[in-house]
């Protein structure tokens, strides 16, 4: 046996169980987005195939990183964070664009997307950092590092430009020092702090019509979602479809593979992006109402986790971990149902994507790991 | 921290996270509850499509059911498909088509590029191919792609310029009709009956279109038919016009034209004739020149085509475009039977009161002449109709008065439109003391005022600068001088100008002056004589059927008006133009062997002169009815500055009787001039 008889008893199969769920609903999805689009000759399944596999490497992934005690994270910290450092360098430097972003590195025949690999990266080594400072955050001076921590990989990120991925960084950060012992007002400050000065910017962008920070076709797709009407050809279309997707779907849905938005690719971006308004238009508000429930109990199988783990390291690490799947959902979702910009982010283990695929399971990895080893080892 | 600490922090994670959740599935649910109708149809607008299917438009045919004179004919027409695929290279499927079809090119392109928003429809490049260029497409199918052949209606008039007034055309409907027309299912590009029975009969000839419901994708390229309604053909006019006698009636009008411009009347370049049915009303021949080709509505109209069709006075005085059967025109003698009524009817006279014609008359300080210099000797009514003498109808006219001719005229249905089921048909005019009042005083009384206010305005100023109140009672006497002189001139010119005059009455009472009749009214009136009182509402088409033979609608003789007119008066004026056909009667010449007895009345109306002060050929009218004993048909003809109602309509309205009574014409005398 590669692993203890006492840790497998300690395995979190109700997790597995629902991330299995998850992953086998998206498969289905994907392959209705898929298969009516697909040029004739190709094979339909295509797409769904490659995410399986991409699933058969997680589950790989999942048990090599079972054997690894995650407070081993501590000792490799720094290098992780090096590595992905250098990664989103790499990105910036070697990488493909795709969508007007620059987030690909081709190695073979094989595509990365290290900033999918990069919230992994952060959540373990933002853990590690802030298990070190256990009880030194009261103070705002003491938050001061984790700005630079955070902000030297975001500003990559920034700069891909992946304004999504962004998002759910703040996302992890604020979750993390939040239960990491920072002080809530703090945490308040400076989120309110950050609007303003996000809101501050846009709307001076806005009213001088700059052409910076952002291109205008950022600031469309960034502020569209308020009005979709006002170009409903070009920069509204996606939310507009996405909706007419979304509310034509009802209560019950089209049906499985009769979405007619979907099959007829009224629907943009419907693998990636806009996956879970195909949820919506085939499956209804039941649908919908299911898949976010398996999501939720995911989460909160995370959330006991992190109660449960035998330490501040573990709690930090499935805190982030269930940060990430938090701001991917409302960031996400809230994209496809018209109250968040367009920015694009994967929908966890529905979108298509070997590497969101892959660094999603390397979460639940993190997370079985944490619980795993909850007992302190009484020899 | 201690553990319980940490747990308190999670639980209000856990919190956050539950309230994130809640936020996305109201969203969600705000969305797929709430508003899923309105997405539910924007949903279905996006993916479905409808193309029209024209329904084939009913025919029109002629009395018989067996002659179709309209027609929808179905013609190829090649399109392109958006096909969505990459080897569909525009450029060369231009080209190739242009060379195929001898059409320029970026015609080509620019209607491909004008329809890229729709292009789940075909793009038509070309109509009405000849199949040797359709064969030729299909051998070329390969270099073709998206190229498609389909076969669509186009409205045929199968005899060309036959009755052209009557049938009428068809086009593209206008965006005011459309608007006129928005309840009944209409869309941009349907074909729309612009004139003549064509525009009258337009919601039965129409049919049904049907169409294919089509479902798109995202670049509006069809992915499956959906729904198929097919289309309901129209219902098919059967008319009364009998085609043999139409085709006599505008043969005759052309070669009787062409005779007359040969001869002296370079000018007989239009005319019309009208044959009714005196106990229904039925219309049996309605022809107009010169005509034209409704065909070429199908197309462009060219600057020539629109010249003939519409041209001005200056530059074509005869528009093909008018059907003159419903123009107004001066009536000349075939009035005096209105006349011959009114003297009779207000009792101012009897058939036998006389008059003798010396060859003119002196009334009301003026000499007016008959048309024979020296007279027609001792005339009664019926002499007087015989030889249309203008001496006794100047006298009877002003016995009865203008009151009276214009209350008869109206009850012969003059001056009024018929009711005919054709669109713009004029009403004519019946001038009468109200009507030249209506039509002056005002205008007098303007001028006048204008005329007294210049006056006031130039002794005012004049008054206000006097220097002494000599000066200034000696202006206002001059003043009031100048005023006195044009209220004088006032009262003579409204005496000419609004007051109706005798010598009016007199020329009325020949048919000149304001009278303006068409001829259609005339054939109606002379009918009425011939029935012995009923008028009827003319009308063209006798029943509707389906496309399956069923009869839809059938139209039945019409009684407008059963006039005041006595028996007595009726078989007179009937006795009267009986004796125009006999011997010594202004249209004996023609009528000579004729079969049948007819009885008639010709017309010469004058036309007043023109820019160069020369008198202008006088119009040529000819009415009648026959058998005289036993009426069936009433006609009127008129062939515009063709000289002499006998010799030009009169000939025309005799070829037409000939091919109602199916006499043969070599049995017939061809000549006979009268100079009335």
């Amino acid at each position: 046996m590669l692993i203890e008889r006492r840790l497998i008893k300690n395995f979190d199969f109700t997790l597995l169980v629902i991330t299995v769920l998850i992953v086998v609903f998206g498969l289905v999805i994907l392959s209705s987005a898929t298969h009516a689009t697909m040029a004739r000759g190709d094979d339909p399944y295509a797409f769904v195939k490659k995410q399986g596999l991409s699933f058969f490497l997680g589950l790989v992934a999942i048990a090599l990183l079972l054997k690894i005690d995650y407070s081993w994270f501590t000792k490799y910290a720094k290098l992780i964070y090096g590595v992905n450092i250098l990664l989103l360098l790499a990105v910036k430097v070697i990488g493909q664009e795709q969508h007007g972003a620059q987030s690909w590195i081709s190695i073979g025949s094989f595509n990365l997307q290290p900033s999918e690999f990069a919230k992994i990266a952060m959540v373990i080594t933002f853990a590690v950092y802030l298990a070190g400072r256990e009880g030194k955050l009261s103070r705002f001076r003491d938050l001061i590092p984790t700005f630079v921590f955070f902000g030297l990989p975001m500003g990559l990120i920034i700069m891909q430009p992946d304004l999504g991925t962004a998002l759910v960084f703040i996302g992890i950060y604020f979750g993390m020092l939040f239960v990491a012992g920072a002080r809530p007002t703090h945490l308040i400050i400076l989120i309110l702090t950050g609007a303003l000065l996000v809101g501050g910017i846009l709307t001076a962008q806005l009213a001088f019509g700059l052409e910076k920070p952002l291109k205008p076709y950022q600031l469309d797709r960034l502020t569209i979602f308020t009005d979709p009407y006002k170009d409903p050809r070009g920069a509204g279309y996606h939310v507009i479809q996405s909706l007419v997707s979304l509310g034509s779907g009802g209560l019950w849905g089209k049906g499985l593979y009769q979405g007619t938005q979907t099959r007829l690719n009224f629907l943009p971006e419907q693998k990636n992006d806009f996956i879970f308004s195909v949820v919506g238009e085939e499956l209804g508000f039941l649908g919908v109402s299911a898949l976010l429930l398996l999501f939720y109990l995911f989460v909160y199988r995370g959330i006991v986790i992190a109660m449960r783990s035998k330490d501040m390291l573990g709690a930090l690490l499935a805190t982030g971990i269930v940060s990430i799947i938090v701001f991917h959902l409302l960031v996400n979702v809230g994209m496809a149902a018209g109250i968040m910009p367009i920015t694009g982010i994967p929908l966890p283990f529905f979108s298509y994507g070997g590497s969101s695929m892959l660094a999603n399971m390397l979460g639940v990895g993190i997370l079985l790991n944490v619980y795993m080893r909850r007992q302190v080892l009484t020899f | 921290m201690t553990e319980k600490a940490l747990k308190t922090k999670l639980k209000v994670f856990m919190a956050l996270v539950t309230l994130i959740f809640v936020i996305l599935i109201s969203r969600i649910g705000y969305l797929q509850l709430v508003q899923a109708q309105e997405f539910k149809t924007l949903s279905e607008q996006n993916r479905i499509r409808l193309v029209p299917i024209p329904a084939k438009r009913g025919e029109i045919l002629d009395r018989s059911g067996r002659v179709i004179l309209a027609k929808d004919r179905p013609v190829y027409s090649v399109s392109i498909s958006y096909l969505g695929i990459k080897d569909q290279d525009l450029d060369k499927i231009a080209a190739r088509l242009s060379s195929i079809l001898a059409i320029d090119e970026k015609d080509i392109k620019s209607a491909v590029n004008e329809k890229d928003v729709r292009r789940f429809e075909p793009i038509k490049i070309a109509k009405d191919v000849p199949l040797d260029v359709v064969t030729k497409i299909e051998e070329n199918r390969k270099e073709l792609p998206g190229v498609e052949i389909a076969v669509e209606p186009v409205r045929e008039y199968v005899y060309r310029d036959f009755m052209p007034h009557i049938l009428g055309y068809m086009r593209e409907i206008t965006p005011q009709q459309l608007e006129e027309h928005k309840d009944d299912g209409y869309s941009m590009g349907d074909r729309f009956g612009q004139a003549g029975l064509e525009k009258i009969y337009e919601k039965y000839l129409r049919g049904e279109d049907g169409d294919k419901q089509v479902e798109v994708d995202k670049s509006q390229h069809p992915v499956r038919e959906l729904d198929i309604r097919q289309p309901t053909p129209g219902n098919n006019l059967i008319l009364n016009i009998d085609h043999d006698i139409q085709k006599v009636a505008e043969e005759s009008l052309d070669r009787t034209m062409a005779t007359l411009q040969a001869g002296k009347y370079p000018m007989a370049k239009a005319g019309a004739v009208v044959l009714l049915d005196v106990n229904s009303g039925k219309v049996l021949a309605m022809a107009s020149k010169p005509g034209f080709d409704p065909n070429i509505f199908n197309g462009k109209i060219t600057p020539e085509q629109s010249e003939a069709l519409f041209g001005g006075k200056e530059t074509n005085p005869f528009p093909a475009f008018n059907n003159r059967a419903m123009m107004g025109y001066a009536p000349g003698s075939t009035f005096k039977m209105v006349v011959g009524t009114a003297v009779l009817e207000s009792k101012k006279a009897t058939i036998k009161d006389t008059y003798y014609d010396s060859g003119s008359v002196y009334l009301y300080g003026r000499s007016y002449k008959c048309w024979r210099p020296s007279g027609h000797g001792r005339v009664d009514l019926l002499r007087a109709i015989q030889v249309s003498c203008n001496v006794y109808f100047y006298q009877m006219g002003l016995r009865a008065g203008v009151d009276n001719l214009a209350k008869y005229a109206r009850e012969f249905g003059l001056g009024q439109k018929t009711g005919i089921d054709l669109p713009n048909e004029s009403a004519g005019r019946v001038p009468d003391p109200e009507w030249k009042k209506d039509l002056n005083e005002e205008n007098l009384k303007k001028k006048y005022d204008k005329i007294y206010l210049g006056i006031k305005d130039k002794y005012g100023e004049l008054i206000n600068k006097a220097e002494d109140e000599k000066e200034k009672k000696k202006l206002e006497r001059q003043r009031d001088y100048e005023l006195k002189q044009q209220e004088a001139w006032y009262d003579i010119e409204y005496r000419w100008q609004v007051e109706w005059q005798p010598f009016e009455t007199i020329i009325m009472s020949i048919g000149q002056g304001y009278n303006y009749y068409t001829p259609l009214q005339m054939a109606n009136y002379v009918a009425i004589i011939a029935n012995g009182g009923i008028r009827y509402k003319p009308y063209l088409v006798d029943r509707v059927i389906d496309y399956k033979g069923n009869e839809v609608e059938k139209f039945k003789p019409e009684i407008a008006d059963r006039v005041d007119i006595s028996p007595e008066t009726l078989a007179a004026l009937r006795k009267g133009m009986s004796m125009v056909t006999d011997p010594g009667g202004t249209a004996y010449g023609i009528y000579s062997g004729f079969p049948v007895k007819v009885s008639g009345k010709t017309g010469t109306a004058q036309t007043g002169t023109d820019q160069y002060g020369n008198e202008r050929p006088t119009h040529g009218w000819f009415v009648g009815f026959a058998p005289y004993d036993k009426p069936e048909v009433a006609v009127a003809a008129i062939i515009e500055y063709g000289g002499h109602g006998g010799s030009t309509a009169g000939i025309v309205a005799r070829d037409v009787l000939a091919a109602y009574f199916d006499i043969d014409k070599s049995r017939v005398g061809t000549g006979g001039v009268s100079d009335e």
